[in-house]
C-alpha cells in the first residue's frame, strides 16, 4: 500500500492566539514496505503528519491518497482505512479501557465480521509477538500489568488487526533501553515482513540503526526526505536546526575533526567500529 | 482538535485581563442580577449594548465570546421552542395534538434564549480573560463569609482552580484517545442508539484513567512541594480597586439597579 | 556534611509482603554533590527518591536528610522544605497556569511572606534561564521549558537538596540538553543534586551514580568506576555508553586504548594517543 501526500495544507485553531500553520505544502510519497523515519522538533507538525494519513484529521487543501485513492473522498470506505493503517500514539497504554486482554486486543476486530475462532486466532498470535503468553494473560486485568506491559498489550491490539501501513508516535519513549531494543527489532521483523513502517522519534540512534528512509519536519514545512545515511551525513546543517543525529556519526565527525579518514556517511556503530580498528592498525 | 475548548483562558493585556479577579466576579454576579432581572425590550438592549462593549474592551474577538453559544445553539433552539409551544396554551394561534405556539409563548421564548445568550457570553469573558488559579484567589475572597460557619473555603477553592487548569488538558488527552480509538475502528458517529451506547466505554474507561492517574500525581506533586491542608496558607492580597475598577462596579451596579427600577 | 544518610532502608507497599520495593539500601550523599541513581522500569528508584523527600516514610532502617531525621513526624515538613522533588510529567505538576502564580504556590505553602514572594520568583526564574517569564502561561512552552518552570517551582523555596525523579524522560533532546544544563549550573551553584534516570550518558554527569536492581543496590561509585563494567551494567538491564562499547570491541580486535573511555571525546582522544 503506498501513501501520498500532494500538497497538504493544515491549521491548527483558526482564528484564536493559539491559531499556528501546522504544515504547510507537504508533498511525499511512502512505497510500500519502506522503513520511514520521522523526525523534527516538537511543535514542527509530526503528529499532524501521522493524524492526516492515518485520516483522523482532514486537510484544509491537498490531498492524502493511499493506493492513488482520496481517503477523504465520501465514498472511501473508513472501515477499510482504518484496518489497514495501524496507528500507535504515545503512550498507548492510555487507550485499554476493556476487561481483559483478550477482549481489548480483539476490539479492532470487531467490525471485520471474521469468525470467532480467526479473531481468537490473530489476538494469540498477536499478543504472542508482543512476548505474552497468551493462555496466562488472556483472562486478566489490562490494568493489572506494569507501564511497559500496558504499552505492549495496547500495541497487540494495533497489530491483531493485520494493517498493512503501522505508524507509530514515539513508541520507545520512557522504555528503558532493553525494553527499546525488543521493541525495535520486533518492528524491524514486521517490515521485514513486508509492513510499512513510519516512525517518529527523537532517537536518532534508534533510526540509524533501523529505518531507511528519513523526513524531517521543520515549522510545518518539509525540510528534508532522503535516504537515512544521506540525511545524517549532513550533521552540521541538521544540528544547526536542532534535530540530532546519531551517536555514531557524531563521534565520526569528531574523528574527522582530528584528521582521520572517516566516510561522511558513517551513522551506525558497526560502521564506525569498522572504521575505528582500522585507523587503530593503522596507528599502531 | 480545530478548536479551542470553550471558556479556556487567552492571556492578553486589555483593562478588562487587568482587573482584578474578585472584582470581575463581583461584576459578574451584578451582572448575573441585571439579567435576571430584565424583563423589556429596552432593558434587553441596554444589556446586549453593555454586552458588547465588554468584548469590545476584552479584545477577546466576536468568534470567541460567542464560542459557547454556538456550540449549544441545539440546547437553545430546543428550549426555545418548547417555551413557543408549551407555554400559554390558554390562547393559541394554532393547535395541534399537544402544541399550541402562542404570542406569550414566543415572547417567552426569547425572553429566555436573549437571558441564556447573555449570561454565556458575560461568563465567557469572565473566564477567558481571567487566569485559572486567580479566579479562584478571587472566589475564595468572595466566599471568606462562608468561613463563619466553618466550611472550608481555601480547599473549595484550590480544587476549583486546579480542576479548572487542567481542563485544557483533559480537552486534549480526551481528544487524542478518541483518535486512537477511532484508528482502531470505533465508531462515534453511528446514527444507531445502541452503537451509540456501546461507543461510550472506549472513551469513557481510558479518559477517567488518565485524570486519575493525573491527579494521582498531581497531588503528589503539590504534597512535595509542600501543601496540606491543616495550615492556614499565604494570601494574595486583592488591595484597593483601580480608577477603572471603580467605573465597572458602578457602571454593573448602575445596570442592575435599573434593570429592578424603570426598564 | 553529609546531605543524606540511608541505612538499611527497606519498604514494601504491601506491608508484611516479601515483594519489596527497595531493600536494605545503605548510601551516604555529601552535601554538594551530584549524584545518579539508575535502574530499569521497577528497579525501586522512584521508591528510594519518595523516601528523600518525606513522601514516603521509612518502614525499617534510618534515614537522616539536611540533618533531620525522616522518621520523626515533626520534620516532614522541614525535610520536604530543604529537599525539594521535580517529577517526571511537567504537566503534571503545574496548579497554576500561569508561571508566578505556579512558582507562588509553594513559597505560600511554607510561609514566605507576600513581600518577598515577587522578588523570589524572580530569583528562581534566573536560575533556570527564564528571566521574565512571569506572566506568561506554561500552555505555550515546550517540554523543556516547561520542566525548567518546574523546577524553578521547586527551587523558589531554597531548598539545598534536589531530587529529579526521571524529569528528561519525556522531553525530546533538545528539553533533555536544556534540563541537563539547569542541573549542571545549579550543582555549581552548590545544590546537592540526586538525578534519578534510565539513559546511562546522562550518569556521566554525575559525581558518584548507584545502580539500582530489584529494590537492591547493585553497585555504588564514580562513573568511572561503574560504568566500565560492562557485566554490572548488564545485570541492572543497562546498556553501556557507546564509548565503552567501543572500547571492549577495540579490545577484542586487538587495540587496546590506554584507560576505557566514558564520552565520544575521550574515545576519540584514546584513539589519538595510539600513536
Amino acid at each position: 500500500m503506498s501513501i501520498t501526500l500532494d500538497s497538504v495544507f493544515y491549521t491548527y485553531a483558526p482564528g484564536t492566539p493559539y491559531a499556528s500553520a501546522a504544515l504547510k505544502n507537504i508533498s511525499f510519497t511512502v512505497e510500500k514496505g519502506e522503513f520511514v523515519g520521522i523526525m523534527g522538533k516538537t511543535g514542527c507538525g509530526k503528529s499532524t503528519l501521522i493524524q492526516l494519513i492515518a485520516g483522523l484529521l482532514t486537510p484544509d487543501s491537498g490531498a492524502v491518497l493511499l493506493d492513488g485513492k482520496n481517503i477523504n473522498d465520501k465514498n472511501y470506505d473508513r472501515n477499510e482505512l482504518h484496518r489497514k493503517v495501524g496507528v500507535v500514539f504515545q503512550h498507548p497504554e492510555c487507550q485499554l479501557f476493556e476487561t481483559t486482554v483478550e477482549r481489548d486486543v480483539a476490539f479492532s476486530l470487531k467490525h471485520f465480521g471474521w469468525s470467532k475462532e480467526k479473531v481468537q486466532s490473530a489476538v494469540e498470535r498477536a499478543l504472542t509477538m508482543m512476548g505474552f503468553d497468551y493462555e496466562k494473560v488472556r483472562e486478566k486485568s489490562p490494568l493489572e500489568f506494569s507501564g511497559g506491559e500496558k504499552r505492549r498489550i495496547a500495541i497487540a491490539g494495533i497489530l491483531a488487526a493485520e494493517p498493512e501501513v503501522l505508524i507509530l508516535d514515539e513508541p520507545i519513549a520512557g522504555l528503558d533501553p532493553l525494553g527499546r531494543e525488543a521493541f525495535l527489532v520486533l518492528v524491524k521483523r514486521l517490515n521485514e515482513a513486508g509492513m510499512t513502517i513510519l516512525m517518529i522519534s527523537h532517537n536518532a540512534d534508534a533510526l540509524a540503526e533501523y529505518a531507511e528512509r528519513i523526513v524531517i519536519l521543520k515549522d510545518g514545512m518539509l525540510f528534508r526526505d532522503g535516504v537515512t545515511r544521506e540525511v545524517f551525513s549532513d550533521m552540521d546543517e541538521l544540528q544547526k536546526n536542532g534535530i540530532g543525529v546519531s551517536e555514531a556519526r557524531q563521534c565520526a565527525a569528531l574523528l574527522a575533526e582530528r584528521g582521520f579518514d572517516v566516510a561522511k556517511d558513517t551513522i551506525c556503530y558497526e560502521d564506525l567500529l569498522k572504521q575505528m580498528i582500522a585507523i587503530g592498525r593503522g596507528q599502531q | 482538535m480545530n478548536q479551542l475548548p470553550t471558556g479556556m483562558y487567552q492571556p492578553g493585556t486589555s483593562v478588562v485581563h487587568q482587573m482584578k479577579a474578585n472584582i470581575k466576579i463581583f461584576c459578574f454576579l451584578i451582572l448575573t442580577g441585571a439579567v435576571l432581572m430584565a424583563e423589556t425590550i429596552w432593558g434587553y438592549a441596554v444589556l446586549v449594548l453593555f454586552s458588547g462593549c465588554l468584548i469590545y474592551f476584552s479584545k477577546i474577538g466576536l468568534q470567541t465570546a460567542l464560542s459557547s453559544v454556538r456550540r449549544l445553539i441545539w440546547f437553545l433552539i430546543i428550549i426555545f421552542v418548547m417555551n413557543l409551544c408549551f407555554y400559554g396554551p390558554e390562547n393559541p394561534w394554532i393547535k395541534i395534538g399537544i402544541f399550541a405556539p402562542s404570542y406569550e409563548g414566543l415572547m417567552q421564548g426569547v425572553h429566555i434564549a436573549v437571558r441564556v445568550i447573555l449570561m454565556m457570553v458575560i461568563g465567557n469573558v469572565l473566564m477567558v480573560t481571567t487566569a485559572p488559579l486567580v479566579l479562584t484567589e478571587g472566589m475564595e475572597t468572595l466566599l471568606l463569609p462562608l468561613k463563619l460557619f466553618r466550611i472550608p473555603t481555601e480547599q473549595i477553592a484550590m480544587i476549583l482552580s486546579v480542576a479548572m487548569q487542567f481542563i485544557p488538558t483533559l480537552f486534549e488527552e480526551a481528544d487524542m484517545i478518541k483518535k486512537a480509538q477511532i484508528a482502531r475502528g470505533a465508531r462515534f458517529d453511528s446514527k444507531k442508539l445502541l452503537d451509540k451506547a456501546g461507543a461510550v466505554m472506549p472513551l469513557v474507561v481510558p479518559i477517567f484513567l488518565a485524570a486519575f492517574k493525573r491527579a494521582d500525581e498531581l497531588s503528589l506533586a503539590m504534597e512535595a512541594r509542600g501543601y496540606r491542608t491543616d495550615m492556614a496558607r499565604g494570601q494574595r492580597k486583592f488591595g484597593m480597586p483601580t480608577g477603572f475598577e471603580w467605573l465597572a462596579i458602578i457602571t454593573c451596579s448602575i445596570l442592575c439597579i435599573l434593570q429592578i427600577l424603570c426598564l | 556534611m553529609q546531605a543524606v544518610i540511608a541505612q538499611h532502608l527497606t519498604y514494601s507497599y504491601l506491608e508484611k509482603s516479601k515483594n519489596r520495593a527497595i531493600d536494605n539500601i545503605s548510601f551516604q550523599v555529601r552535601e554538594g554533590e551530584f549524584w545518579a541513581i539508575l535502574g530499569h522500569n521497577g528497579c525501586g528508584k522512584t521508591t528510594l527518591a519518595r523516601h528523600l523527600n518525606a513522601l514516603i516514610s521509612p518502614q525499617k532502617g534510618e534515614l537522616v536528610v539536611a540533618g533531620l531525621d525522616a522518621l520523626a513526624n515533626a520534620n516532614i515538613w522541614k525535610i520536604r522544605k530543604a529537599c525539594g522533588m521535580v517529577f517526571q510529567n511537567p504537566d503534571n505538576q503545574f496548579v497554576s497556569s500561569v508561571i508566578d502564580e505556579d512558582l507562588s504556590f509553594g513559597l505560600r505553602n511554607f510561609g514566605v511572606s507576600e513581600e518577598e514572594i515577587p522578588n523570589r520568583v524572580k530569583v528562581a526564574l534566573e536560575a533556570v534561564g527564564m528571566a521574565g517569564y512571569e506572566k506568561r502561561s506554561t500552555h505555550f512552552l515546550s517540554g523543556g521549558q516547561k520542566q525548567r518552570i518546574a523546577i524553578a517551582g521547586v527551587l523558589a523555596v531554597e531548598p539545598d537538596i534536589l531530587i529529579f525523579d526521571e524529569v528528561t524522560s519525556m522531553l525530546d533532546p533538545e528539553g533533555r540538553r536544556d534540563v541537563l544544563n539547569t542541573m549542571q549550573r545549579l550543582r555549581e551553584r552548590g545544590k546537592t543534586i540526586i538525578m534519578i534516570s534510565h539513559y546511562i550518558e546522562e550518569a556521566i554527569l554525575a559525581d558518584r551514580m548507584m545502580l539500582l536492581h530489584d529494590g537492591k543496590i547493585l553497585g555504588i561509585g564514580t562513573p568511572g568506576e561503574i560504568l566500565p563494567d560492562i557485566e554490572l551494567l548488564n545485570r541492572t538491564g543497562l546498556t553501556p555508553p557507546m564509548a565503552v562499547r567501543a572500547y571492549y570491541d577495540l579490545k577484542a580486535a586487538g587495540i587496546t586504548l590506554k584507560e576505557c573511555p566514558l564520552t565520544n571525546e575521550e574515545l576519540v582522544e584514546g584513539l589519538c594517543q595510539l600513536r
